[in-house]
């Protein structure tokens, strides 16, 4: 009798339990997934703990979810052991069968899918890493969550240049072709995240449908617009519809030869990045847009004619200003305590005032000006107590210069004056770039060098300079008081890659660069870079034999495939790709410290490269 | 050795981390509740977070403030986010909600990286995203992107 009750209790829990899983998708699907390989057992030790307090059973040892689950939590499968428990338990004959069938049932074996569930920020900054549009593109497939997903991202860029490219070409059918593509493709979606249109003709005949496309654009509370006109013409600048200018939705409004109304009333109350290029402007009206963006958070200047006067206090969330090429700037007058990177580049002459005492968080400055003076440039550094990175580019009139800053982690001295003598004391300097035509005089530049990483010299002499060793070696010999350096020397088309410092061969070339580093991934990006960048002739590496930059770059090198894997469906793409043939020569050499016992070995790259010619022979050959 | 005050971080079942507070710091949502919180703040409820995730966040916390400009930070980093595409996505999720720029920027790239490269099939099976188009859509879709879609 009482068995029979229990069986009936049993058999309803059962039913009840059928139905609810008819909701959820039952499949049977291979006993370890990725979910559960490696990290499985410690998720599901805490997810045990959470499941006791969602609608659960817990049956002696053994948690099944029936009901809804919360925050994404899978369920956990049943183990052998607890099964076999069940059996143990007493359950026999048809109740036992039944069991087990429905224990099928309830095995819900499927693992979460964790990323459609993701917070939409969240997947908006994974795609935003996305580099290839073809990856972007490609989620429209997965499944219809994502296809939404993809629409509230998706992005216009309509290039009349790659366009012209692209056939036989009239500015009518360029027309078209937007027009239609906007027409079929922005209906269905309620917000696009992007829209930029290129021209590199401001003819007459695109401005009218220009308006439309980005009065459609607006409509559809576009965040990030964008117009590139290349027109040298002012006259023919787009003339920008006063709507773009008071627009809610922008956070992102980049300008490329525009000119704007006069008197333009401007609202952008959620503006984050502004960048206006090759324009013609005026006081009144940067001092409208400095009204207008009130949480501006980066402001960009480039070749902007007639700014005149540039104040700004009263933007408290402006953390990024770059003034660059700008004539017509002649004083710049700066008081925001939120300000963290201050850009200003001038390519010729051009005095100006510059004046940021209100800035006292700067974090990182770059001056590109031949007219900064030392009291000019060392009254600048006063006010700066935070200062970590500091870029001095073509300060042509700087000579002698001190930089005393206990927070500065990077610093850059780029083709300044021949003579300059910096004098430097960071302690926490970890980073330093010299660039010149001459190698400054050590002893009393870098005082304190505990903490560097990184020591890049880039050296071009003049014809009927004789090269500096002495200099060069007595830099050198102050670095490596303290060790663990690896160099990286490139001269003409060669590289050699010394792993542990030993004591330099004298190059003869007239340009030099020597690339000092201490860590070994670091070490890795360098070479990686100067791979892609400079397609050598000739690497060659001195290292220990077990040294792991070289069995890198023997596994990338040497076992490389004809299309590598990491950019198939890329079409820029890496160097790797580049290489028509590699020959590696080893040359041991023994050790080079005697009492360390290291065996050091020398071992040569030589690479022939594909030209470009002969690259686009092998596309033909393979397609 | 300086006495630091250690904050208590309670997960969402129940297990508590004690930690310095210069690393609870870290996250910007654990430094407002303890600014905004009063007096009384040792003890702050983290319920968007499990146990696990919370540790690992504390794990990244830790290296994070105690070393902040050091080389190995960056294999560190590497090293961190070897693990399940489903533990990164708590990873994400958890470092959205505490506020903590660092390994949200971390987390994101390294599943975007996840996404580079892969046919649609593979990326279908290793995030588990279920194709809920009808054959009659897909066929539609292959038709629609084919230059792209189904490499």
């Amino acid at each position: 009798m009482f068995m029979k009750t229990r069986r009936l209790l049993f058999d309803n829990k059962l039913k009840r339990k059928l139905n609810a899983n008819k909701l959820l998708r039952i499949k049977r699907r291979k006993r370890k997934t990725e979910h559960s390989s490696r990290s499985g057992d410690s998720v599901a030790c805490s997810k045990k703990r959470v499941l006791q307090n969602v609608d659960g059973e817990v049956k002696d040892g053994q948690t099944l979810i029936t009901g809804p689950y919360k925050n994404g939590v899978s369920v956990i499968r049943e183990s052998k052991r607890t099964r076999s428990c069940i059996s143990r338990k007493g359950i026999k004959g048809r109740k036992k069968r039944k069991m087990e069938t429905t224990d099928e049932v309830d095995e819900i074996v499927e693992p979460l899918d964790q990323i459609s569930e993701l917070p939409e920020h969240i997947i908006h900054q994974i795609l935003s890493c996305l580099r290839c549009p073809k990856d972007v593109t490609r989620i429209t497939v997965w499944s219809k969550k994502w296809r939404s997903i993809f629409a509230s991202f998706f992005s216009f860029d309509f290039d009349q240049k790659k366009f012209k490219a692209s056939g036989r070409y009239n500015p009518d059918k360029f027309i078209t072709f937007v027009n239609s593509s906007l027409a079929e493709k922005l209906g269905p979606m309620h917000s696009i995240q992007k829209f930029k249109v290129s021209l590199f003709q401001a003819n007459f005949k695109l401005i009218p449908p220009m308006s439309n496309w980005i009065n459609a654009a607006l409509n559809k509370d576009v965040k990030e617009l964008e117009i590139h006109v290349e027109e040298n013409n002012v006259r023919r600048h787009y003339l920008l519809p006063n709507i773009v200018l008071t627009s809610k939705s922008l956070t992102s409004l980049k300008l490329y030869g525009c000119k704007f109304g006069s008197n333009v009333i401007i609202n952008l109350c959620n503006l984050k990045e502004l960048s206006i290029k090759n324009a013609h402007v005026n006081t009144d009206l940067i001092n409208n847009f400095i009204q207008g963006c009130p949480s501006v958070e980066d402001l960009r200047l480039v070749n902007c004619k007639g700014i005149g006067h540039l104040h700004i206090s009263t933007l408290d969330k402006l953390q990024r200003v770059h003034l660059h090429e700008c004539h017509g700037l002649v004083s710049i007058n700066i008081a925001l305590t939120s300000l963290v990177s201050f850009m200003y580049w001038l390519k010729t002459s051009w005095l100006c005032d510059i004046n940021l005492s209100g800035c006292e968080n700067l974090k990182y400055l770059s001056i590109k000006d031949p007219t900064l003076t030392d009291e000019v440039f060392q009254d600048m550094l006063k006010k700066f107590s935070y200062l970590e990175k500091l870029v001095l580019r073509e300060c042509t009139r700087l000579e002698q210069i001190t930089i005393l800053s206990k927070t500065l982690t990077e610093l850059s001295i780029i083709r300044c004056k021949k003579n300059i003598d910096p004098l430097i004391n960071a302690p926490n300097l970890t980073a330093f770039e010299f660039s010149g035509e001459r190698i400054p005089f050590i002893p009393f530049m870098l005082l304190n060098i505990s903490n560097l990483h990184v020591v890049k010299l880039h050296l071009h002499l003049r014809r009927k300079e004789s090269y500096p060793f002495r200099d060069l070696e007595r830099f050198l010999r102050i670095i490596v008081k303290i060790g663990g350096w690896k160099s990286i020397v490139s001269s003409h088309k060669n590289i050699t890659i010394h792993e542990e410092l030993p004591k330099f061969e004298r190059v003869s070339s007239k340009k030099l660069k020597l690339e000092l580093i201490k860590s070994p991934m670091k070490l890795k990006d360098f070479v990686d870079n100067l791979l892609r960048m400079s397609r050598p002739n000739m690497l060659s590496l001195v290292s220990s034999s077990d040294s792991e930059l070289l069995n890198f770059l023997k596994e990338k090198i040497m076992s490389r495939e004809r299309n590598p894997k990491c950019c198939t469906y890329y079409s820029r793409k890496c160097w790797l790709y580049h290489i028509k043939d590699v020959t590696m020569v080893i040359l041991f050499e023994g050790a080079e410290n005697g009492d360390e016992g290291h065996d050091l070995q020398q071992i040569m790259f030589k690479f022939n490269w594909k030209s470009s010619a002969s690259e686009r022979l092998e596309l033909v050959d393979s397609s | 050795m300086t006495s630091s005050k250690t904050i208590v971080l309670r997960s969402s079942d129940g297990a508590t981390f004690e930690v310095d507070e210069a690393v609870a710091l870290h996250s910007l949502m654990i430094k407002h509740r303890i600014e905004t919180g009063g007096a009384d703040s040792t003890t702050i409820d983290v319920p968007e977070v499990t146990g696990n995730t919370l540790s690992k966040v504390i794990e990244y916390c830790k290296k994070h403030v105690e070393a902040p400009n050091s080389d190995d930070l960056k294999s560190f980093d590497t090293d961190f986010v070897k693990v399940d595409q489903a533990v990164l996505c708590h990873l994400a999720k958890a470092s959205y909600y505490m506020n903590i720029k660092g390994l949200l920027d971390l987390s994101s790239k390294t599943i975007a990286d996840m996404f580079k490269g892969k046919t649609v099939e593979q990326i279908r099976e290793t995030f588990h995203i279920k194709n809920d188009f009808t054959p009659e859509e897909e066929e539609e879709l292959r038709k629609e992107n084919s230059w792209n879609l189904f490499v």
